[in-house]
This record gives structure tokens, sequence and C-alpha cells, in this order.
């Protein structure tokens, strides 16, 4: 496709975004009366700066990760988990759920790789939650802005989670925040995978290379231009129909389930209470 | 928390202590209004008034009204009363505001009297309206405060924050353009995700920065202000004086309603 010509900048001025995500996390932890956090460290970029800005808010000795790993992972995802947990200096747990999938798909061999995927996405879930509930530590999520817009997660698997410090951060930026905050360059580097299968890509499965689609996504929803004006900055048609579908069609991803109105006030829909009321 | 700021201020010998935007209650009070709202006559309101005794106080609370309806809003409070009550005018509810699904608007603007002469408050978003600042001028206003719940928001390079950069300008405008002292005064803390940016700042009316607070960071701070900087201001830049708010009205009246029914359009200069 035609390279974007006008200049959409995407950086961020890393330290006022630190600082705000410091500040959120502190407050969210204090609110809900926790110290711990836990999380899934992938050996992913996300996760990794994830667990960075939990360490530089709670401290290392209050952060947990937990690779997760399938029988289909790449070994060299738990080499990096192990890089990033000593990286930040917080405790890695390895709680592998190749054997939980194995279980549940027992007899039933025909079960797709995305099938198998959705379901180890949500035994890391459970593992998570487990562990938040024995060990009174917060659930942090870490999909970015690019994978919420588009959907690029699974429902109640990865997308999960009690808070999110990254969610509005755009893969690029998240590259940016990640180089800042120490990230190990291998995993800056390596190309972004779910790792759910041999050799999956997200840029492979989405067809789309992220420095483009973030730089659109930038343009639709951050700068509110219309379909016609992001022709206009030079990409191209199919494209930007394919991703403002793909956007559109995920809404249900991020919003709550779609409840039948009777009453005459619907949780969801017309009860609006905010979550740190009385906090 | 405002009873300790009170008796700080107290203990300072301040004429006056501004608090941000709904400072009793916290910013995102949505359902919650019928529950947390004050009658301006509401014994927790009387009570702030005695200890505030003879400091001035400007606080943000939800009003409730007399005829049910619920007001986003600002008390001055003096002396052991409550002298004036300030409704937000302008309620932002685009991108992440929903404040008309809560509050009823303002309709009236209302300086009233202090001893460091007559003030005007507005309420946040009221401050980024021109005209607001113009009509506190233009009602004797010689200082605007500005009470404030503003988030961070459009974080982009180099310090860049667009939720921010409205406020300052909006700030140094009432200031320079009016000649007036120009109060800012933002809540701090983070509130379901955002982050509140602080960065109250006073200003005299030619804009300097007299006193201003961290960015993010809760502070307290005592500010002297010079009242006669008003008249000297407003002698080097008499924007007041050359003002000419009949000529507004009539073209505001003309832009609303069409010609004149009587006279026809407005003369032009043009030949």
């Amino acid at each position: 496709m035609t390279r974007p010509t006008s200049d959409i900048n995407l950086a961020l001025d890393p330290w006022v975004t630190v600082g705000l995500i410091t500040e959120f996390l502190c407050d969210q932890f204090e609110k809900k009366r926790f110290a711990d956090a836990v999380l899934g460290i992938s050996g992913g970029i996300d996760s990794a700066l994830g667990a960075a800005l939990a360490v530089n808010a709670l401290g290392p000795e209050h952060v947990v990760g937990l690779a997760m790993p399938a029988h289909q992972s790449d070994p060299q995802s738990l080499a990096d988990a192990r890089l990033v947990a000593k990286t930040f200096g917080f405790l890695l747990l390895n709680r592998p759920v190749g054997s939980v999938v194995s279980a549940f798909f027992n007899g039933r061999q025909s079960a797709s790789r995305v099938r198998r995927g959705n379901a180890t996405a949500r035994a890391r879930m459970m593992h998570l939650f487990d562990y938040s509930h024995e060990h009174h530590a917060l659930v942090i999520g870490t999909s970015n802005k690019t994978e919420l817009l588009l959907g690029y997660g699974t429902w109640y698997g990865d997308l999960a989670c009690s808070i999110n410090p990254i969610g509005d951060l755009y893969k690029t930026q998240v590259r940016q925040l990640a180089d800042c905050l120490g990230v190990p360059q291998p995993i800056i580097d390596k190309p972004p995978s779910a790792d759910l299968w041999r050799g999956q890509t997200d840029e492979g499965e989405l067809g789309l290379a992220y420095a483009d689609v973030d730089r659109l996504l930038y343009l639709m929803i951050d700068c509110d231009y219309s379909l016609d004006a992001a022709v206009q900055q030079g990409f191209s048609r199919p494209f930007i129909q394919s991703v403002w579908d793909r956007v559109v069609a995920t809404q249900f991803k991020r919003s709550l389930p779609t409840l039948a109105k009777i009453s005459a006030k619907t949780v969801g829909i017309d009860f609006h209470l905010s979550r740190d009321w009385g906090t | 928390m405002h009873r300790d700021a009170i008796a700080w201020a107290r203990g300072e010998k301040a004429d006056l202590i501004v608090f941000p935007e709904l400072s009793l209650t916290g910013y995102l009070v949505m359902d919650m209004v019928a529950r947390i709202g004050l009658a301006v006559d509401d014994p927790a309101l009387a009570a702030l008034a005695r200890d505030a005794g003879p400091l001035g106080v400007i606080l943000g609370f939800v009003e409730k009204a007399s005829d049910g309806r619920f007001y986003n809003s600002a008390a001055y409070i003096k002396d052991g009363a409550i002298h004036a009550v300030q409704r937000k005018l302008f309620l932002p509810n685009y991108g992440m505001f929903d404040e008309k699904r809560f509050f009823a608007a303002g309709n009236r603007i209302e300086p009233f009297d202090t001893p460091w002469g007559r003030t005007g408050i507005l309420i946040c978003f009221d401050a980024l309206h021109p005209a607001t600042a113009y009509l506190h001028e233009q009602a004797g206003a010689r200082m605007i405060v500005t009470i404030s719940a503003s988030p961070a928001r459009g974080v982009g390079p180099d310090g860049a924050m667009s939720g921010r950069d409205a406020f300052r300008i909006a700030h140094r405008a009432h200031a320079r353009l009016l000649g007036v002292i120009s109060v800012f005064v933002n809540r701090v803390g983070t509130e379901e995700g955002m982050t509140f940016w602080g960065g109250s700042e006073v200003l005299d009316p030619l804009a300097n920065s007299v006193c201003n607070l961290p960015e993010y960071d809760s502070a307290r701070a005592i500010c002297d202000i010079d009242l006669e900087s008003v008249e000297r201001a407003r002698s080097m830049f008499p924007h007041l004086k050359e003002g000419r708010a009949d000529f507004i009205l009539q073209e505001l009246w003309r832009l609303r309603m069409g010609p004149d029914p009587l006279f026809g359009q407005t003369p032009s200069t043009a030949p």
C-alpha cells in the first residue's frame, strides 16, 4: 500500500505518559484495596511493558508474573518471559496450560487451531483469576489499544482483567514506551505474536502491518477523520474499509453483554455509577 | 479535607481559599446526584461556613434546587453565610463528558462583592466560552475565579497535552484582555482511570504568573495579590473603557434575529 505522506505523529511524551499510568495504578490499587498485582507474562512486548509499569508503581515485590506456556508455544517465549522477570526483578511462576487444553479437547481432535487458541487464552485467564483469589492480587490486563480496537483478543480470555494500564496506547506507542522503560531489545524487536500456534504472528494473521494500522486508527478514532479524508492521507480505500469494518464488528468485545431492557433502570443502559464511587 | 484546608488557611491569615470544581463530592457523581445534592441552606454547608469564619471560601458542590433540578455549582462563603452561588453555565456533553445527563445548566452570571473587589466564578468548561468572562467583566468583576476538574487527555510528544492547552490560553486571555486577576484552580488525583492535571495558577491582570502549583500533585500555597494591579493594567490597556458593549449587543441581535424590523439592515461601512 502507499505510505501516507502526512505527518501523523503517534509519539508520546514518555514521562508524562508513565506518570499518568503510575498515578492510575497507584490510585486503582489503593481504591480497590490491593497491594499485589498478577499478570500473564508471554515474553512479548505488551506484557513486558505492563510488568515494567506495575513494578514502577507498586515495587517488584508486589508484582507476580505467570508464564503459561501451551504445548504449541514457542520455547523461546518462556525464555523471553524469564528475561523480562529478571530485568524488572519480579517473581515469575510457571503455570503450563497445555495439559488443561488437551484434556478439554480430549477425543475431539477436529478442533480448529482458533478453538484451541481460544481455549488456551481462557485457561490462562483461569490461572490468573485463581491466583488473584488465592493471593489477593489484582489481575492486570495488557491488551493494547490497537488490539482492543481491532478486537484482536479472546473474549473472556486475554481480554479479561481487572484493570489495564496500556489499553489506551497503540502498539507503536507501546514500543516507544517499552524502549524508554528498558524492556530488553530482543523483546522489542521480535515480531508480535499471540503465540497460540507455531509460526503465528499478529501481522500475518491480521493481514496488516501495525505501523500502518496504528496510523490509520489514530486518524479515524483519535482525530475523527472520515474514510474519504483518510484516503486523502494516502491510505488505500480497501485497507481503510477492512480496518473500519473490523472495528465496528468487534464492538461486542469492548462492551458488557447486551441486555433486554425491561425495568426502569437497567445495568449497562441507564444505571450510571462510577466504579470508583465511595472508595 | 475542606475543614483541614480551611483551618490551615485561617492559620495563615488568608482572605480567600479556593477549592476546585465539585470539590465536596468528586467529579464523577453520575446517578449519585440525587443522593448527594445539597440545598443552599443545607446544614453541611452552614457548618463549613461556621468553620470558615472571616475566611472567604469558594468551593464546588452539587446544588439541589427547590424545583428538583441539580446543578454543578460553586458557592462563595464568608462570615458564616453563603453570599453567592454560581451555577455552571456550559455543561460539556461530548467525548468523555456527560454532564447534561446529570445536571441542569445555569442561566445567569452571578458576580458578587467581596472585600477585595467584585468577583466572578467560572466553572471549568465555562472558561472556554469567551463570552462568559466578558460578561463578568461587564458586570464589574475585577477578579475571575475558574474552578475546574480538567482531566489529562490528548497526550502528545514533548509534554504536549491538549486538555491543558485550552485552559492555559483562556486563563491568560481572561487576565490580559479583560484586565482582571485570574485565578485557576484545578483538581488533582484520579477517578475511573482519568487523571486531573492540577496546575493551578494565579495571574495578575497583565497575565503574569503570580503563583503556580505543580501539575498532578496535591498542593496548596498562599499567594499575595496586588489589588491595585487591576487599575494599573486597565490604565495601560483600557479594554473596558474602549469596549463597545452596545455594538456587541446590536451585532449579536442581528446575527441571531436577522435585520431589525424597523430599521432594516445595520449600515455597513462599505461604500
